[in-house]
C-alpha cells in the first residue's frame, strides 16, 4: 500500500468509515510494519486529541446582548410599519400590530414578519410615480424645443411694450345692497364662500399639522434607532470589557495552576535530592566508620605483629 | 420545537434558542474570522435573522444546519467585505478539562491549545471543515448541508485538512 493511500486508510479507520475488509487488511500491514504502525499511533494520538479540543466560551453578556438587540429591532420594525402602512394608523388595524416584546401579544404571528418588505413596496410606489413625472416632463420639454416655441425668436417678440391694464369687473353700487337676514331655508353666495374658505383653511391647516406629526415621528425615529445603536454599541463594549478581564483572570488562572504545577515538580525534585545528599551522607559516614573499622584492624594486626615479636623477643632471651 | 414557539409568540423559547446556540455558532464564526469580536458580531447577526426571518426556515433541515449556515455565510461575507483575516485571538477563554490531575491536565490543556493553534493558523476551507467536524461534532451529512457541498467534497476536504494538520502538529509523543 502507497504512503498516500495508506494516510487515506488510517483516517477512514479511525472515522470508522472503513470496510470490515479494510480494518483487517490495515491489521495485516500494521504487523508486518513497525513504521507503519508507529505512523498510526500517531494518528490515533491525533484523533483522540481533536476530540478533547473543547470549543471556545463566547463572551459573557452575549446572550443579553443578543436578547435586547432583537427587542429594539422588533421596536423599530413596528414603528416603521406603523408610519408606512395606512393601515396601522387610521382605522381599527393599528391594534392588532403590537408585538410581546412590548406586551401585546399577537405581533410574531402576524403574517407580515418582514418590514422591509412593506417599506420598500411603498419607496417603489413613490420612485416610480416621481419617475413618470419627471419622464412626462422631460418629453413635454423635447416637444417644445422640437417644435420651435422655445426659446422664442428674435422675430417672434417685436412690438411695443405698454403698461398692462388690470381688469375691472363692474362694480355693485350701495343700492344694490339690502341689509338683513337671507329668508329662512337660503343662504347668501357670500356666507357659502365664507364658509368654503373656512373649511380650506381648516384642511390646509390639518395637512400642516399631520406634515409636522409625521415629521416628529420620524424624526423620533432616528432618535429611537440612534438610541438602540448607542445601546447595542454600549453593551457590546461592556460584554468586551468583561469578556477582556475574564480572559486576562483566565489565562492569570491557568498561569498560576502552571506556576502552581512548576512548583510542585521543584518541591518534589527537592525532596528527590534532599533524600539522596541524606543517602550519600549516609554512605559517607559509612564510609568514614569503615575507614575507621580498617585502620583499627591494621592497628590490631600490627599490635598483633609487635606481640608476636615481643614473644619471640621473650623466647630468645630465655634460651 | 424552540423556533416554533417562538414564532407563536413565546419570548423565552427566543432566550433559551440564543442559550442553546450561541457557543457552536460562536465557535463556527470564530473558525473563520478567528477574532472573537467578529464572531460574536456574527453571532447575534444570526439570532436577528431569526428574528427577522424565521418564516424562511425551511423544517426539511435541521434547525443547527440552518443556523451554522447562515452564520459560515454572514462570516465569508464579512471577510469577503474587505476585511482581513485576523490572527488568531491569544487570549481565548479555553475551558479546563474537569476530572484529571494536574499533570494531566497541563498536559491536555497545551494539547489543545497547540492543536487549535495549529488548526486556526491553515486556510478557511481547511478550519471551517476541521471545526464543524471535530470541534462541533457535526456529520458529513450536516457539513454539507451547511457548506453546500456534497459529502465526497466533504470528505476529501477533511482527508486533506487532516493531513495537512498532522503535517503541522508534528511528533505528538507515545500514544
Amino acid at each position: 500500500m502507497k504512503h498516500a493511500e495508506l494516510i487515506e486508510r488510517f483516517q477512514l479507520v479511525l472515522e470508522g468509515d472503513a470496510t470490515p475488509d479494510e480494518v483487517r487488511e490495515l491489521e495485516k500491514q500494521l504487523a508486518i510494519d513497525a513504521s507503519a504502525r508507529a505512523e498510526f499511533e500517531q494518528w490515533q494520538r491525533l484523533f483522540v486529541a481533536l476530540g478533547r479540543v473543547p470549543q471556545v466560551s463566547p463572551p459573557e453578556g452575549l446572550v443579553a446582548a443578543v436578547t435586547s438587540a432583537a427587542d429594539a429591532h422588533l421596536k423599530i420594525s413596528r414603528r416603521q410599519d406603523q408610519l408606512l402602512d395606512p393601515d396601522a394608523v387610521i382605522g381599527s388595524g393599528a391594534g392588532s400590530k403590537t408585538g410581546f416584546f412590548f406586551g401585546f401579544p399577537g405581533f410574531l404571528s402576524r403574517p407580515r414578519m418582514r418590514p422591509s418588505t412593506t417599506q420598500e413596496s411603498v419607496h417603489m410606489n413613490v420612485n416610480r410615480k416621481v419617475l413618470a413625472g419627471g419622464a412626462l416632463a422631460a418629453v413635454a420639454l423635447g416637444v417644445a424645443l422640437v417644435m420651435g416655441g422655445l426659446p422664442p425668436k428674435s422675430e417672434n417678440v417685436v412690438g411695443t411694450i405698454a403698461p398692462a391694464e388690470r381688469y375691472r369687473a363692474p362694480q355693485s353700487g350701495a343700492e344694490a345692497v339690502q341689509l338683513g337676514q337671507p329668508v329662512a331655508g337660503q343662504t347668501s353666495a357670500v356666507a357659502i364662500v365664507d364658509k368654503a374658505d373656512a373649511a380650506g383653511l381648516k384642511a390646509e391647516k390639518a395637512d400642516a399639522a399631520g406634515l409636522k406629526a409625521e415629521k416628529a415621528d420620524a424624526a423620533g425615529l432616528r432618535a429611537e434607532k440612534a438610541d438602540a445603536a448607542g445601546l447595542r454599541a454600549e453593551k457590546a463594549d461592556a460584554a468586551g470589557l468583561r469578556a477582556e478581564k475574564a480572559d486576562a483572570a483566565g489565562l492569570r488562572a491557568e498561569k498560576a495552576d502552571a506556576a502552581g504545577l512548576r512548583a510542585e515538580k521543584a518541591d518534589a525534585a527537592g525532596l528527590r535530592a534532599e533524600k539522596a545528599d541524606a543517602a550519600g551522607l549516609r554512605a559517607e559516614k559509612a564510609d568514614a566508620a569503615g575507614l575507621r573499622a580498617e585502620k583499627a584492624d591494621a592497628a590490631g594486626l600490627r599490635a598483633e605483629k609487635a606481640d608476636a615479636a615481643a614473644m619471640k623477643a621473650e623466647k630468645a632471651n630465655s634460651n | 420545537m424552540l423556533l416554533q414557539r417562538f414564532r407563536g409568540g413565546d419570548r423565552e423559547a427566543f432566550s433559551a434558542l440564543v442559550v442553546r446556540y450561541q457557543r457552536p455558532i460562536f465557535n463556527a464564526a470564530l473558525a473563520i474570522l478567528r477574532r472573537a469580536e467578529d464572531a460574536s458580531d456574527v453571532t447575534q447577526t444570526v439570532f436577528l435573522k431569526i428574528v427577522e426571518r424565521g418564516d424562511d426556515y425551511d423544517p426539511q433541515y435541521k434547525l443547527f444546519s440552518w443556523l451554522y449556515r447562515i452564520a459560515v455565510n454572514e462570516s465569508l461575507d464579512l471577510l469577503r467585505r474587505g476585511r482581513r483575516e485576523a490572527p488568531l485571538d491569544d487570549d481565548l477563554d479555553i475551558p479546563d478539562a474537569d476530572g484529571r490531575g494536574p499533570e494531566a491536565l497541563l498536559s491536555e490543556v497545551e494539547m489543545s491549545t497547540r492543536i487549535r493553534r495549529s488548526v486556526m493558523s491553515m486556510s478557511v476551507n481547511d478550519r471551517v471543515v476541521l471545526t464543524l467536524r471535530h470541534f462541533s461534532d457535526c456529520s458529513y451529512e450536516q457539513i454539507a448541508e451547511i457548506l453546500d457541498l456534497d459529502e465526497k467534497t466533504v470528505k476529501s476536504r477533511l482527508f486533506e485538512a487532516r493531513r495537512r494538520l498532522r503535517g503541522l502538529l508534528g511528533d505528538l509523543g507515545p500514544a
